[in-house]
């Protein structure tokens, strides 16, 4: 698994399953009714980019 | 919330109220799995076949990708019906899918029973 190909596709992979759990988290909430206000809902969506981002780069360093 | 709307077996309603509750037991053991592997300093191949030599483990892995793959042909049914029109070459695309999954769901009960 040293092959950088293989941990590109794995990469790609892991932030696909994080981006989609965190932004499913988000639209419970938003089911819920709570940070349906525009603002907010606008700051949780730039929110959820940014920490599915941020948890992939960590799990880079853990493949 | 109106509640009659979930007596129709495969409306929209009942296909929602699966979407939530099957992504719930999904967050659920994607966090536990999740914390038991970092949890370990090493983990390595060992860990892993002791990990999955559990039967709790096997049985709840088993029911993730099922709710998984449930989970998933709800939403390319809808992604198929917002974005292809026509309805026999909708029809044949959610059959490939189907074949997919049924065909993944052969090959993980190899691997968990077998």
């Amino acid at each position: 698994m040293d092959s950088w190909l293989i941990k590109s596709i794995e990469v790609i992979f892991i932030w696909a399953l994080l981006h989609h759990l965190i932004a499913g988290l988000r639209h419970l909430l938003l089911d819920f009714q709570i940070g349906t206000d525009l603002i907010v809902a606008r700051l949780s969506s730039k929110t959820v980019l940014i920490v599915s981002f941020m948890l992939t780069a960590l799990s880079v360093n853990w493949i | 919330m109106n509640f009659n709307l979930l007596k129709e077996p495969f409306g929209g309603m009942t296909q929602w109220i699966y979407q939530r509750f099957t992504a719930l037991f999904m967050t659920i053991y994607f966090l536990a799995i999740g914390i038991l592997i970092i949890s370990h300093s090493t983990f390595d191949y060992s860990s892993w076949t002791y990990l999955f030599d559990s039967f709790f483990v096997k049985i709840s892995t088993f029911i993730f990708f099922c709710l998984m793959f449930f989970h998933a042909w709800i939403g390319i049914l809808h992604v198929t019906e917002d974005y292809i029109k026509c309805s026999s070459i909708r029809r044949s695309i959610n059959f490939c899918f189907f074949l997919a999954i049924v065909f993944q769901l052969f090959i993980l009960s190899y691997y968990l029973i077998g």
